[in-house]
């Protein structure tokens, strides 16, 4: 066992917040702070599986009206219509705007499922103590993690028309409940994203190692 | 581990673990309240969620799927979900979802029509569906069956559950230059519409329906006549040509226009059913035309000359009608010629109106011809030699009935001329049958006899005329001759007297001459009569 690990039982932890190793008592630790930032030092993030799990839950719930709502509502010279992502992305395309259909198809369709599908599977794969390719696994936690702010491009589109295109009666876009939806979508994922310890990964390796590749290791 | 703990003390009883909470973590609050979030939206959308119903019309102008919208006293209360056509694409069916606090009011009574920009010259209309695009209309109504299959209108009704008022029907000859739509006047209020016209059964007339907004509605009774209001009514009368100009709106796009004149019927409340007439002006209000109006066919043998289309058809001098036409035709059965005519009467003026005159006019008809009631032809016009139809009851009159099987009902006729002539020849033999003519003899005996007395003193008168007058007279007659020879001499053509007549005469010419001639010099020259003669 290398001194420097930040293991489960280990002697030593990492702050959350300014990221300082510091040494630990060994077993359980409560109400001890980092030296630094006075932030509570945890091993690991706490509760990191049940919130990742009641995060994505919520997700999913909310990404259901997120679909079925309309995003938003441009009025055009009176006359009103209302769009739900997947309808927009079709008129879009049936406009030859095929480009943006594909750009919107992706970062309103296609991302926010997979990030749900991947926190979904790596949550999963930790639960169930898998060890199953643990780099790759770590690859898509930070696949994840980068991409999924990228999903609020939809909101903040909206929330940009609705401030731009204010022309009173000739034209005007009107945020629906399907926005709200959505953006709590993103941010439930993120969040969920955010209280995923991809630690965990490892210290499944790590009892692995404890029981089978240990003696190598602590020569 | 487990032995640590448990052997610290020495064999001591075990000391109590610090028990893992098995309590949720608090995080789990946030899939719930998303979950709680959901099923409310869920129970929302299920909740508002009102009936699915289909429309069908003729084109499907100006809706659009998913936007237009159903719209009653310009609230929405639905929205159209699909526009398809029908299998054998003769029309569209517009299936709409609607709210539910609609769905007590979707009866077969309920109607839908497309609302549009509409420019006529009576109004503009719908100019905001110009942006917001056509919606569709709707006329709730509670009273029929449940129904969620719909015929929609082509056209904007006039009456609507949302406008009170009542509708009247009218009969008019002509329909005028009315439409659907116009305006109805009272007192050239605009209180009202026209609802729609259609030919009746028998192409003779047209049925104008009339909507009238409350609460102007009461206005109308029985008694009330509308007229055709369009266009210009001039009348030339004592007083001087009388124009009577209704709006300006109304000459343009036509209208009707009704009053409730003061007549002898007392003006009551417009019975269920009843049909009013419309005039063609208001100057023909005044005189009443009948709607209701029968036909019947009268049979001639004696001549007819003088009746003409519009004869007049008279009980006891009173008018009923008028004759429609008279023809000729040869009864091959019996080789006769007769004269068919064909009468209108209208029964009303017999003081039938108000009571249901299809159910017992005809039975009435049958006892009034029993009793004796006959057509016969009479002279109206002695000069001009214009003949009228004239009912009456003929005491004595040979029994007939009312013969059916012609198209009009035969009423029985009486050779008017030739009775009335055996009558006259009757009544004349009667009175020289009670003349006196024996002291008629009598008397003449002795005005005879005075007669020759009075001859003999003329005689005598005459003698002695010839001996006491005769002389006197010649004696005058001589005086005057020669008088007339004195005048003569004065006035013969050579006398001194004519003569100078003659140059009196001459001369008076030339005064004359001159004095023209002075008169248009001085018109030429007036000044000359101050300044004297310029030379």
């Amino acid at each position: 066992m290398s001194a420097a690990t930040t293991d489960p039982a280990g002697p030593y932890a990492q702050c959350h917040t300014c990221e300082l190793v510091v040494s630990v008592p060994l077993g359980p630790i409560h109400g001890l702070g980092c030296p630094r930032c006075r932030t509570a030092i945890h091993r690991r993030k706490p509760n990191s599986l049940a919130r990742t799990w009641s995060l994505l839950i919520a997700a999913v719930i909310c990404y259901v009206p997120a679909n079925i709502y309309p995003v938003m509502e441009v009025t055009t010279l009176g006359r009103p219509q209302a769009d739900t992502i997947l309808s927009g992305v079709v008129y879009l395309f049936a406009h030859g705007m095929w480009p943006l259909s594909l750009i919107v198809f992706v970062a309103s369709v296609i991302v926010p499922v997979l990030k749900i599908i991947a926190l979904g599977s790596l949550a999963l794969s930790v639960q169930r103590g898998s060890q199953w390719r643990p780099h790759d696994r770590a690859r898509l936690y930070r696949v994840v993690e980068a991409v999924g702010r990228w999903s609020m491009v939809d909101v903040y589109v909206v929330t940009i028309l609705v401030a731009l295109v204010n022309l009173g009666s000739l034209a005007s876009v009107e945020a629906k409940l399907g926005a709200l939806f959505f953006g709590a979508v993103v941010v439930l994922t993120m969040f969920a994203a955010e209280s995923f310890d991809p630690r965990l990964i490892w210290d499944q390796m790590m009892t692995d190692a404890d029981e089978g590749v240990g003696d190598a290791d602590g020569e | 581990m487990a032995n640590d703990e448990v052997g610290q003390d020495g064999g001591a009883a075990p000391r109590a673990i610090v028990r893992a909470k098995a309590r949720p973590s608090i995080v789990w609050l946030i899939p719930l309240i998303a979950a709680l979030v959901g099923l409310y939206l869920a129970y929302w959308a299920w909740s508002e969620q009102g009936p699915q119903i289909t429309i069908v019309f003729e084109s499907a102008e100006g809706i659009v799927a998913g936007q237009t919208k159903l719209k009653y006293k310009e609230v929405d209360v639905g929205v159209v979900e699909t526009v398809e056509l029908n299998e054998d694409l003769s029309r569209v069916k517009v299936t709409a979802s609607m709210a539910k606090e609609l769905s007590g009011f979707l009866t077969e009574k309920t109607r839908f029509w497309v609302v549009r920009a509409e420019v006529s010259a009576a109004e503009i209309s719908g100019v905001d569906t110009l942006l917001s695009g056509a919606y569709l209309a709707v006329d709730p109504s509670s009273e029929g069956e449940r129904a969620r299959v719909f015929e929609g209108l082509e056209k904007v009704p006039v009456v609507r559950s949302d406008k009170p008022g009542t509708l009247f029907h009218l009969r008019a000859q002509e329909l005028g230059s009315v439409d659907v739509g116009s305006p109805v006047y009272y007192r050239w209020l605009n209180v009202g519409q026209i609802a729609g016209y259609e030919l009746d059964e028998a192409g003779e007339s047209v049925n104008v329906q009339v909507f009238v907004e409350a609460p102007h509605d009461d206005r109308v009774r029985s008694t009330t006549r509308f007229w055709n209001a369009s266009g210009l009514d001039a009348v030339v009368t004592a007083e001087g040509v009388q124009v009577d100009t209704p709006s300006l709106m109304s000459m343009l796009v036509g209208g009707i226009a009704f009053e409730t004149p003061a007549t002898v019927t007392v003006a009551q409340d417009v019975p269920e059913n009843m049909v009013f007439e419309l005039y063609p002006n208001k100057q023909a209000t005044r005189r009443p035309r009948y709607s209701r109006k029968t036909r019947y066919m009268l049979f001639f043998e004696d001549s007819v000359s003088g009746l003409v289309h519009g004869s007049p058809v008279e009980f006891r001098g009173i008018k009923l009608g008028e004759v429609l036409d008279v023809d000729i035709e040869l009864d091959l059965d019996t080789n006769e010629f007769r004269i068919p005519v064909v009468i209108e009467i209208e029964p009303e003026r017999l003081g039938l109106a108000g009571r249901d005159i299809k159910v017992n006019q005809a039975s009435v008809l049958k006892s009034m011809v029993a009793r004796g009631f006959r057509a016969q032809l009479a002279t109206n016009n002695i000069i001009t030699g214009q003949k009228a139809v004239a009912f009456d009851f003929i005491e004595g009159a040979k029994p007939a009935e009312i013969q059916f099987g012609r198209g009009y009902p035969v009423l029985p006729t009486v050779s008017g001329g030739l009775d009335a002539i055996t009558e006259r020849v009757t009544g004349i033999v009667d009175r020289i049958d009670k003349l006196p003519i024996e002291s008629i003899g009598e008397n003449l005996d002795r005005v005879f006899a005075s007669l020759a007395e009075t001859l003999v003193s003329v005689e005598a008168l005459t003698a002695s005329a010839n001996t006491d007058l005769l002389p006197t007279m010649t004696a005058s007659l001589e005086k005057l001759e020669s008088t007339l020879a004195s005048a003569d001499a004065l006035i013969a053509p050579d006398s001194a007297m004519a003569q100078e007549l003659e140059t009196l005469v001459v001369d008076l010419a030339g005064a004359a001459e001159s004095l023209r001639l002075l008169a248009e010099r001085l018109e030429e020259y007036p000044e000359e009569l101050l300044r004297g003669k310029a030379e």
